[in-house]
C-alpha cells in the first residue's frame, strides 16, 4: 500500500520455530498443496502469510488452511528458476522448516459494499482461507491459463454469488466450458463487472493488481482497494 | 512480497481502510508529518549515548506509538477495521506527561527563549519538536473534514503529539546538559 504501509502497526509475530512436512498433492503439473502440523500456539487470521526459511533461503506464503485447523497449508506454485517453490516440491515428508510469522494485512474487513476478490493464479489461496471461515455471497474472479487451474472451484462455487475463471492463455479458440470467461481477470472488470462501488481484493501479479487499481480508479471510484502483490 | 505495488503512480494511494485517496489529502498529509517525526526521533536516538539506554527505550515507545498514530490516520473512521487497531488514550498522554516532569526536575528553571540547537542531540530533538508541531497542525485539519466518531478516535492522539513537543523541547535541554552544553538565550 506504498508509504501508508510502512507507518501501519504492523499485526507482526515474529517468533520462529519449526514445522514439518506432512504431505504435498499436485493440484496441476506446476501447482502443488502442502500441509505442516500446525504449531498449538500459531494463530493467524485469513489472509495472513507464514515466512518458511530454509538455510540462507525464505519465503512468505498465504496460508489456505483456516484458524483452528490442526493443519497449515499453502498453496504453491513451482517458479521457473524458483529455489524454494522447487524445494518444497522436492522434499520428503517429514522435511523440516523453521517458520516465522504470521503477517499480513490482506483480511477481509466486512463492510455494505459487495466484495469482489480477484487472483490470477495462487492468488486465489488467501481466499481460500477466507471461505473456510465463512465468507460468502462474493464475487470471485480467478485469472488461470486453462481450465485445469480451477482447482479450487468445488470449494468457492458453493460459496460465491458468482465465480467466473477468466482464462486468458486459450488463444482464440473458444473456452471448452461456457462457465468461464474467455480473458484476463483486468477485462472482466473492464467490461462486465456493473459500474458500482465495491470492495475489491486484488491478490497475485503485480501487473495484474496495477492494472485493476488503474481500473478500479477510473471505473469504480468510490470503492475501496485492498491489495497483495505475490510476485 | 515487495514492498513497492507501482499503484499510485497516478497521485492516489490507498488507506489503509482501503479507500482510493489523493495523495494530498489531509489524511496522507497527515500521515507523511507523523513519518517524518518518526524518522527524526530515530536519528535522534542514534546520536544518543548507549549508557542513556532508558532515555533510548523511552524514545523507542514514543516511535512504536507514533506507527499507532499513523495507522489511525490512515483509517477511515467509519471503517469496522478501526475497531483492529490500537488506540492511544489518556493514559498514554499522562505517561508523556510524566515523562515531561521527570526530565524538567533536573533541569534549571527557564527565564526565556532559547536559541535551538547545541549538542548534535539537542539538535535532533529540537528538529523533531518543530515537525511534531507541524504534525500536530495536519492533523487538526484531519480533524476538522472527519465526522464526529472520528474526531473522538483522535482526541488523544492530537494530545499526544501536542505533549511530544513539549517532552522534545525538555529533551533537547537534557541533552545539551548532559553534554555541557549550555543552553543559548535568546537576546533581541
Amino acid at each position: 500500500m506504498e508509504e501508508v504501509s510502512h507507518m501501519s502497526t504492523p499485526p507482526t509475530d515474529t517468533r520462529k520455530g519449526t514445522i514439518t512436512l506432512e504431505s504435498r498433492r499436485f493440484l496441476t503439473e506446476d501447482t502443488f498443496e502442502v500441509s505442516f502440523r500446525c504449531p498449538p500456539d500459531f494463530q493467524f487470521v485469513p489472509g495472513q502469510r507464514i515466512r518458511l526459511h530454509q538455510g540462507q533461503l525464505s519465503r512468505e506464503y498465504s496460508i489456505i488452511s483456516a484458524p483452528g485447523d490442526p493443519h497449515i497449508r499453502l498453496c504453491i506454485r513451482m517458479i521457473k528458476g524458483g529455489r524454494f517453490s522447487v524445494l518444497l516440491a522436492a522434499v520428503q515428508p517429514g522435511a523440516r522448516f523453521l517458520y516465522s510469522g504470521p503477517t499480513g494485512h490482506f483480511v477481509f474487513q466486512p463492510s455494505p459494499r459487495s466484495p469482489v476478490l480477484v487472483a490470477t493464479g495462487t492468488g486465489i489461496a488467501p481466499y481460500l482461507s477466507m471461505v473456510s471461515t465463512g465468507l460468502k455471497d462474493f464475487t470471485l474472479l480467478h485469472g488461470i491459463r486453462d481450465e485445469l487451474e480451477t482447482y479450487y472451484r468445488d470449494r468457492f462455487e458453493p460459496a460465491a454469488r458468482l465465480y467466473v475463471p477468466c482464462i486468458s492463455g486459450k488463444g482464440p479458440e473458444e473456452p471448452a466450458s461456457l462457465e468461464v470467461f474467455p480473458g484476463r481477470v483486468t477485462d472482466y472488470l473492464e467490461q462486465r463487472l456493473p459500474l458500482g462501488a465495491y470492495d475489491f481484493y486484488l491478490c497475485g501479479r503485480r501487473e495484474m493488481v496495477q492494472d485493476a487499481v488503474r481500473l478500479v480508479d477510473a471505473r469504480f471510484s468510490d470503492s475501496r482497494v485492498f491489495m497483495e502483490i505475490f510476485y | 512480497m515487495k514492498i513497492y505495488t507501482g499503484t499510485g503512480d497516478e497521485g492516489k494511494s490507498s488507506l489503509f481502510s482501503g479507500e482510493r485517496v489523493m495523495k494530498n489529502s489531509p489524511r496522507l498529509d497527515a500521515c507523511g508529518e507523523v513519518d517524518e517525526l518518526n524518522t527524526l526521533i530515530g536519528a535522534l536516538v542514534s546520536v544518543i549515548p548507549d549508557a542513556e539506554d532508558g532515555l533510548i527505550a523511552q524514545l523507542q515507545g514514543i516511535q512504536s506509538h507514533l506507527f499507532r498514530i499513523g495507522a489511525l490516520l490512515a483509517t477511515s473512521p467509519d471503517s469496522p477495521f478501526m475497531e483492529e487497531l490500537e488506540r492511544i488514550t489518556e493514559e498514554h498522554v499522562q505517561g508523556l506527561e510524566e515523562q515531561i516532569d521527570a526530565l524538567e526536575a533536573t533541569l534549571s528553571p527557564l527565564s526565556g527563549f532559547l536559541l535551538p540547537g547545541g549538542h548534535m542531540s539537542a539538535s535532533w530533538a529540537h528538529m523533531a519538536r518543530a515537525v511534531c508541531r507541524r504534525a500536530e497542525r495536519r492533523v487538526v485539519s484531519v480533524l476538522a473534514d472527519a465526522p464526529a466518531p472520528g474526531s473522538s478516535l483522535l482526541k488523544w492522539p492530537l494530545a499526544y503529539i501536542n505533549r511530544l513537543s513539549d517532552f522534545l523541547f525538555v529533551l533537547a535541554r537534557h541533552c545539551n546538559r548532559s553534554h555541557g552544553k549550555p543552553d543559548v538565550p535568546w537576546k533581541r
